[in-house]
């Protein structure tokens, strides 16, 4: 037995720190700017002189004035006030692959060798980050199957989008643009992929999970027809069930003509372990962050990769990175090409970190990832599944592969208390809240726990050892849960109708004043 | 030798097709009859008890009559009629049934329900909708185990078979002493009295013990509240794809109301209302007044919604759109105004359909595009169970 305690006596940093934008006074200033001198003024002119009139403010911006030290305070304070994945055992943040970020690589990372360089460099000089995304390239080809890999994308998302962009080009060079319409995906797959089709125009088409708790291969083939563009499908899916007829899905779907997408964003099930070219896909993406160990998207830069077949190569984004046998070069001689996604070539921090990454595990290495996710998974659910007042609805008993979507829906009807109260409740145990599920809810009251790689057993046992006491806690004391959390940063429950009802969104500070102005918030 | 008590009601479901939403007030009964529309009950009922008949190891207790006596007598199932506690044993109360009485009322099903509880039954099978529910709740709470027939109009209530055939099948199972679990499911119902208040919801009555089967045994209505924008979205989409000429017959529902909002003229919330050209046309409508409609031969669709946790697109709550005008309309014309809410909902479970007749019930299955808003369509099932 290892050491694990869940009697640590934890609790967040609590400064009831305001937001910027309240803070500072007028006239106070980080930095005082010198005036320019005399000759530089009359060569010059005015700085006001330089900017032409049309785009002069009328008024002054409503910026925070403060000095170097107190915003230093400021933020320092808001960093105690968040658990980061390097404080805490980061198993409940389900499908975002909290895997640990090896240190070393944030050397090369933070290396002058990298930071100092600019995009607008000539090629001859830049040779070196060159090889590595070429580098990258080929390994991503490697472990996809696939035949061109572009790293335009700036996260998984946009890799998708990169995707259904490629879709579209596929069947307008085929004279099928207008005609193929339709793109096929699932309820349980990442919404991303109805997003972006959705957001390019596509009409959707969803299947829903059947009894086996995979997508209703049925229901596709009543799907497809003369109008589908592709199929856009993640496996397994957040369940983690393995789709074992997903050679079935992929084939109905070429038979009617459409494309194959995989959704490779989480890796961690199937690394080193299958390709996506053997299950006959088009096209795959990874998320560089997650899978490769970059920090997830929110938490730090993304990087995605969008990886296509033979017959996809001449529409994949631009540029590519290319050798010619004596030096690596960008490459934007695709005519086809969806084009560019964004400025410049990708991000070169999380293109570097999985670089790395690759290089330390190397093909077997990749695998035992692979193996070590799935393996550590059911070890975890064994566990899990021995708490009262949990389980796992949707093909029960069946082995999962690196991740679970679970349900509290039996401790709710016991108790009251629900997932999103225990959510709040985990974070009194020095746990940062867990992620529960994309939306739809199509499990209720779920909770998606991954226990990646990187966790040792003792980390799995102590993440079970604090659920298993907060499911106690519901059946002896429900309202120490449901008015959870006690220890956290924040003494108070966020109203997430302001999450969720449009009347209530202020995204900015100015939107904000006007609300609550006006007493709606 | 399992004791079996069977009970009907038989003037549940009267209202249906009716388009009265139920039949527990006497009037709206009377007015179903007068309009002509038939008892359908006791039709159910034999579906069920029919599936028993060649079965040995088997008691059955009923009352004679409509409530009971006369269906086992088509179904060619002897049985015992109830004896009273209080008079000899021999003496039967039968002879004052109902019968002779024309109507009955649910003090016969109140005070047949505790009679049969008294005589010690294994199981007490009993035909009706959530209204009959509630009366055999409060004849034998929880204390005896139940097999509920669906024979009403709305059957929200989480404790009726699927539809009668598979309450027949599972009744067949237990009298063949297969291993059974028994739960407590519940009784929910609308009070009819309330029916036109738009805001009123269900109430939970109690419980029944019933038996436990995941496909043979309807869950219970669930409401999806937190879908507003989701039924709204679904709305403009149905209503933006409206076509002049055609005749749409929108089913009951919260879901299906909030496109009859949208249109002009006034809809109901629990009936069944025909719009043309973006208006009601026909408010509240029974089955005949709106088969009359088709007959006049415009083309037609019908616009149903299914029931939040139970899945039923058909036979519950909505019996106006009969077998006869399903057909006419085609499934070809089938609107399935459902929410993505509503869908997960059912956990996987198809929709499910029972309008009484079989054979449309099999012609409805298979794979239906539902439009869920302007851009996103999700492929699901109808099926029988």
């Amino acid at each position: 037995m290892g050491n694990i305690r869940i009697d640590r006596d934890f609790h967040e940093a609590r400064w009831d720190e305001p937001i910027i934008m309240e803070l500072g006074n007028p006239g106070e200033r980080g930095v005082m700017i010198p005036l320019a001198s005399d000759k530089v003024r009359e060569c010059v002119g005015s700085g006001e002189d330089l900017v032409p009139e049309g785009l002069r403010r009328k008024k002054k911006p409503a910026l925070p004035e403060m000095s170097q030290m107190q915003v230093l305070r400021h933020y320092m304070r808001l960093s105690q006030e968040t658990i980061g994945t390097d404080i805490n055992i980061d198993i409940g943040l389900g499908t975002c692959t909290m895997k640990y970020s090896p240190k070393i690589n944030e050397q090369f990372v933070r290396s002058p060798e990298l930071t100092e360089l600019h995009p607008y460099q000539d090629e001859s000089t830049v040779q070196g980050i060159l090889e590595i995304m070429y580098r990258d390239q080929e390994y991503l080809k490697a472990i996809s199957g696939m035949d061109c890999v572009s790293l335009q994308p700036s996260g998984g998302s946009q890799a998708i989008f990169a995707n259904v962009q490629t879709i579209r080009a596929y069947h307008e060079a085929n004279g099928e643009g207008d005609q193929r319409d339709e793109i096929i995906t699932t309820i349980l797959s990442h919404p991303a992929n109805p997003g972006t089709a959705s957001t390019l125009g596509y009409k959707l088409i969803t299947l829903y999970p059947d009894k086996d708790g995979l997508p209703d291969l049925e229901a596709l083939k009543a799907s497809v027809s003369e109008r589908t563009a592709a199929l856009m499908i993640t496996n397994p899916e957040d369940t983690g069930i393995y789709n074992d007829r997903i050679r079935q899905f992929v084939d109905t779907v070429h038979e009617a003509g459409g494309l194959c997408v995989y959704d490779q964003a989480n890796l961690n099930g199937v690394f080193g372990i299958t390709r996506a070219k053997d299950a006959g896909f088009d096209m795959c993406h990874y998320n560089l962050h997650k899978s490769f160990s970059s920090p997830h998207g929110c938490q730090g830069p993304a990087a995605g990769a969008q990886c296509v077949s033979e017959k996809l190569k001449k529409f994949a984004a631009v540029p590519t990175v290319e050798f010619d046998g004596e030096k690596y070069y960008l490459d934007y001689n695709h005519p086809d090409s969806i084009g560019k996604l964004r400025k410049f070539y990708g991000v070169p921090a999380v293109l570097v970190r999985a670089y790395a990454y690759i290089r330390s595990l190397g093909a077997d290495g990749m695998k035992q990832v692979g193996e070590l996710s799935i393996l550590n998974n059911n070890y975890m659910l064994k566990k899990l599944l021995t708490i009262p007042g949990l389980s796992m609805p949707l093909a029960e008993g069946k082995f999962r592969m690196e991740q679970a979507r679970l349900s509290w829906e039996k401790l709710t009807k016991d108790t009251g208390v629900t997932t999103d109260d225990i959510c709040r409740r985990i974070v009194d145990y020095g746990f940062q809240d867990y992620f529960a599920s994309h939306h739809p809810r199509v499990i209720p009251e779920p909770f998606t726990p991954e226990p990646v790689e990187t966790y040792s057993k003792d980390d799995i046992d102590e993440f079970v050892e604090a659920f298993r006491s907060i499911a106690k806690e519901a059946y002896t004391n429900p309202e120490l849960v449901k008015s959870a959390p006690h220890k956290a940063a924040l003494a108070a429950q966020i109203d997430e109708s302001c999450l969720t009802e449009w009347d209530k969104f202020a995204t900015t500070w100015r939107a904000y004043k006007k609300l609550a102005d006006t007493d709606q918030v | 030798m399992k004791k079996i008590g069977f009970l009907v009601n038989p003037v549940a479901g009267l209202g249906g097709q009716a388009g009265m939403k139920g039949s527990d007030r006497a009037e709206r009964r009377g007015i179903a009859a007068r309009l002509g529309y038939k008892k359908t009950a006791g039709t159910r009922a034999y579906e069920c008890i029919k599936q028993v008949r060649e079965e040995e190891d088997l008691r059955v207790i009923a009352p004679e009559g409509e409530m009971g006596g006369d269906i086992l007598a088509a179904a060619n199932i002897p049985y015992e009629k109830i004896r009273t506690g209080r008079l000899s044993d021999r003496e039967i109360i039968g002879e004052k049934a109902p019968k002779e009485r024309e109507v009955t009322t649910r003090e016969d099903t109140l005070r047949y329900a505790k009679l049969l509880k008294d005589q010690g039954i294994d199981l007490l099978v009993f035909c009706g909708g959530d209204g009959t529910a509630r009366d055999i709740y409060e004849a034998v709470e929880a204390h005896v185990p139940v097999l509920a027939v669906p024979a009403g109009v709305k059957m929200y209530s989480a404790c009726y078979a699927v539809s009668p055939y598979q309450a027949g099948t599972l009744l067949r199972d237990f009298v063949r002493g297969r291993q059974m679990n028994f739960e407590y499911r519940e009784i929910m119902d609308i009070d009819e009295k309330d029916l036109e208040n738009p805001s009123v919801s269900l109430v939970l009555y109690g419980f029944l013990q019933c038996i436990s089967d995941g496909i043979r045994i309807q869950k219970g209505k669930e409401i999806c509240r937190g879908d507003v924008s989701g039924r709204e979205e679904l709305a403009d989409y149905i209503l933006s794809a409206m076509e002049e000429d055609f005749f749409y017959i929108i089913g009951p529902g919260g879901t299906t109301y909030c496109l009859k909002e949208r249109l002009e003229g006034e809809g109901t919330l629990r009936g069944v209302d025909v719009a043309r050209g973006r208006r009601i046309v026909l408010k509240d409508g029974d089955e005949r007044r709106i088969f009359r409609l088709l007959e006049e031969g415009a083309p037609a669709k019908i616009i149903v919604t299914c029931l939040g946790g139970s899945g039923f697109l058909f036979g519950r709550g909505n019996q106006q759109i009969s077998p006869r005008i399903i057909r006419m309309v085609t499934k070809e014309n089938l609107i399935l105004a459902v929410t993505k809410e509503k869908l997960v909902s059912l956990r996987s479970a198809p929709m499910l359909v029972d309008t009484g007749d079989k054979e449309t019930d099999r012609y409805l299955c298979g794979y239906y595009k539902i439009g869920v808003n302007h851009h996103e369509t999700v492929l699901y099932k109808i099926d029988i169970q």
